[in-house]
């Protein structure tokens, strides 16, 4: 808390820090100061800048990489232009905002200028026979002209009939068209009345040009060039676009710098105060508490910074904190959504699981490869940072775990080697030759995996000091599973076998009796107790399909490698063909292969995924942390180098 | 002819393998283009993602396809070495064909629909894409078990 007057240099400083939450709550004190003026203003600028920069995108788009395209435009600037750039903002977001202005003002008049013209050009164009002056068109003293257009089958019965009638009454033909005739009649004004009428009689409409003055066909040449300089008009607006889109860069740096200040005005709502101080509380994390705390107490002497651990009845805001390696699993469990507060972050622990899935789905050294440097490539192009930058790191991990699974299940870019130089790669077992070992080794992966997840379980209990429930819950499940496992299949484990399976059958029939006694632990009813207990032995059929499920990995696995398999069948076809042979099986390979990487990549980071979700977090992971939000610089178009000095 | 028939049958194996999930991949990913294209409209930045979400029930396609190949591959239609089957073994083709063939062609209906769904979440909260891809990957586990189960089939079959 402190003085009022501190508030905009708090609320800049925890914006720079980045690192606090604040809460909405403070207190129950009101807040005493209301942004809602600077925030009117802030966002009229705002609006400005968005239509400056949504005019020069319509005009000139940004040029965009590859990758950029994907990931969307940002502007990198330094420290030094970022502060020139955002140096008397609102003047220049006004200057920017009238040079947008002007040029889509003279863009609209320009078009709307060269729609009357091409209107009038199409108007007099079949005219362009008359050698009179449209403006002599006219009732005179003595004669009366018109123009007009008739019938091209009857007229000239019609105005032989209205000639008859009228005395004087004559006609000359400008043009005839297939279903229009264009006239110019003559009628003495002494009878101009019945002229008219007469006229109107034998089907003359009559044509007016009050607009213009000379011949058409000058008229028309006059306007021809008018749209000549209406082009060149548009080649200046295009020098004016050209000017303005060089402000770009600057609409951009405005527009965050507007934007940040909104957010500080905007997280002013949630500070509390009286008259004349100010408190605002928030969330921060305890290893930043500190420099937090020298920063905001340099500010002034005045302000006091207070800590204290999260009460009883809170819900603390959820941050994952892990090492290196295992903080590039956070995305994946980010995805599914944060941990509650205090149960397990499972990244750590599906990180290894993810790493060999992925690998298995993609089953291909060479591809391992390509993915990694793909990825490697990716971090230096974009400079990514955050969950961008994990996500990254990630995918070079789970290249690297495919080259170590490529190469024990022998594929380089399939068998390529075995097709080219007789090669046989595989290590461990070749997928194409024994399939079922592959399915095998899934299930067992599976195995692994959803033991792994029920140990984790039992060690949450036991940290929970919940000793029983890890016991009841997880050691007799685990009990339970393994013995299924030795009464089904220790038959044929060798000599010994037989004496297995009986053993796995007692130790069965003990932990299911373990089990009938315990999973109803939370019935009162003795019967109520039994009956539950019994019902949870059905849960068996969960952890069957479960295992089921990972025989995806094996399904993926086995498509690259054919797929891969047929690429090289179909592509080498063609290299006996002399000279040019070798250069189409080399492109067609290079091709073939990247496209089973990409449709491969998707289906093994997703069911490598789904497998961590639904099979793994189902037996220990506690959902509906709320994510810990700071209070920082978030912008849209600009990243700043060494932003936290900005 | 009757002693084409049983290769008649095996082609038949390999066509109901690559139409029918062919059929479904191209109706679940046009269900997802065509929804797309209208948030590109409004947001040409989100292709990217939109692209993503489209070639999920594309996989379809690409599963009975491969089925195709494998039989293909097992009845000599690959280079030339047709082998001529009994009546018998093209039925077992047929039935081998038959999971992916049905579940490959609803279910990328279906996961198109999931998809198409799903660009609504990229349309207004792009930073939960990644849960509308797993939402469609979970249709994805029936195709994936039926492909398996089409082509351990076809291993299995003796020719």
């Amino acid at each position: 808390m402190g003085h009022e007057s501190r508030i905009g240099d708090v609320v800049t400083t925890l914006q720079r820090l980045g690192t606090v939450e604040v809460s909405a709550d403070t207190a129950d004190l009101s807040c005493p100061f209301n942004p809602a003026a600077g925030l009117a203003h802030v966002d009229s600028v705002m609006s400005e800048l968005k239509y400056s920069i949504d005019i020069m995108g319509r005009h000139r788009r940004i040029s965009k990489t590859a990758i950029e395209s994907f990931t969307g435009y940002r502007l990198r600037l330094t420290d030094d232009e970022w502060t020139t750039y955002v140096e008397d903002g609102a003047e220049n977001a006004h200057r920017i905002y009238a040079m947008a202005r002007a040029v889509e003002q003279s863009l609209a008049d320009l078009a709307a200028a060269e729609t009357r013209i091409l209107t009038s050009c199409e108007q007099l164009e079949p005219w362009k026979e008359l050698r009179v002056p449209v403006e002599q068109v006219t009732a005179g003293r003595y004669v009366g002209l018109a123009l007009g257009t008739a019938e091209p089958r009857s007229y000239e019965a019609a105005l032989g009939d209205a000639a008859a009638a009228v005395d004087g009454l004559s006609w000359e033909v400008v043009a005839a068209e297939k279903d229009k005739v264009r006239l110019m009649v003559a009628y003495p004004m002494s009878a101009a009345d019945d002229a008219i009428r007469a006229l109107a009689q034998a089907g003359f409409a009559k044509v007016s040009f009050e607009q213009y003055s000379g011949i058409p066909s000058d008229i028309i040449a006059q306007l021809e060039d008018d749209l000549r300089s209406i082009e060149a008009q548009r080649a200046q607006i295009g020098r004016d676009i050209d000017a303005l889109v060089e402000e770009r860069p600057r609409a951009f740096a405005l527009y965050d710098f507007f934007a940040l200040e909104r957010a500080r005005l905007d997280v002013t709502h949630k500070f509390g105060g009286t008259e004349r101080t100010f408190v605002v509380e928030g969330w921060v994390q305890l290893a930043n508490l500190q420099e937090f705390r020298t920063a905001i107490e340099q500010i002034a002497d005045d302000i006091v910074v207070l800590d204290r651990p999260p009460g009883e009845d809170e819900e603390p805001p959820v941050e994952l904190e892990n090492n290196r390696f295992a903080s590039a699993f956070e995305p994946v469990t980010k995805m599914m959504g944060y941990p509650k507060q205090g149960s397990l972050d499972p990244s750590p622990f599906l990180g290894p699981f993810f790493l060999v899935f992925f690998g298995l789905c993609m089953t291909d050294a060479a591809y391992g490869i390509v993915i990694a440097a793909l990825a490697y490539w990716l971090i230096g192009q974009t400079r990514a940072r955050g969950m961008g930058r994990q996500f990254l790191n990630l995918l070079i991990m789970s290249g690297l775990a495919t080259v170590f699974v490529g190469a024990m299940l022998g594929g380089w870019a399939g068998d390529l080697l075995q097709r080219l130089f007789g090669w046989r790669t595989a290590i461990l077992f070749d997928p194409m030759e024994e399939p079922t070992k592959f399915l095998i080794l899934s299930f067992a992966l599976g195995v692994i995996q959803i033991y792994t997840g029920i140990i984790l379980k039992a060690y949450d209990n036991i940290r929970r000091g919940d000793w029983l429930s890890a016991i009841f819950d997880q050691v007799f499940w685990l009990v339970f599973l393994t013995s299924i496992g030795l009464a089904l299949g220790g038959g044929y484990l060798g000599p010994s076998g037989p004496a297995i399976a009986s053993a796995g059958q007692k130790l069965l029939l003990a932990s299911a009796i373990g089990l009938v006694l315990t999973q109803g632990r939370h019935h009162k009813n003795p019967l109520m107790r039994i009956g539950s207990g019994l019902l949870s032995l059905y849960n068996t059929t969960g952890y069957m399909s479960d295992i089921v499920s990972y025989a995806r990995l094996f399904g993926l696995g086995f498509t690259s490698t054919v797929l891969a398999s047929v690429m090289n069948d179909l592509m080498l076809r063609p290299a006996g063909i002399p000279v040019i042979g070798p250069i189409i099986a080399l492109i067609g390979l290079v091709f073939g292969h990247l496209f089973n990487i990409l449709i491969n990549i998707i289906g093994a980071y997703v069911h490598s995924s789904r497998l961590q979700y639904v099979e793994f977090f189902g037996k220990f992971f506690e959902a509906g942390g709320r994510r810990f939000m700071p209070f920082g610089m978030s912008t849209k178009y600009v990243d700043v180098e060494n932003a936290k000095g900005a | 002819m009757e002693g084409f028939l049983g290769t008649i049958l095996g082609f038949l194996g390999v066509a109901l393998a690559i139409i029918t999930p062919g059929i479904g991949s191209s109706v679940g990913v046009g269900l997802v283009g065509r929804s797309g294209a209208g948030v590109i409209t409004e947001d040409p930045d989100k292709f990217g993602s939109i692209l993503l979400l489209e070639a999920i029930p594309g996989t379809q396609g690409v599963y009975g396809f491969l089925t195709g190949l494998m039989i293909m591959i097992r009845i000599g239609a690959l280079g030339g070495g047709l082998r001529t089957l009994t009546v018998g073994q093209g039925i077992l083709f047929i039935m081998a064909a038959m999971p992916i063939a049905v579940v490959g062609w609803v279910s990328a209906i279906f996961q198109g629909r999931v998809a198409a769904a799903g660009v609504g979440i990229v349309a207004k909260r792009p930073e939960e894409m990644g849960k509308a891809v797993i939402l469609a990957a979970m249709v994805e586990t029936y195709a994936v078990l039926s492909l398996l189960a089409s082509l351990l089939l076809v291993f299995s079959v003796n020719v």
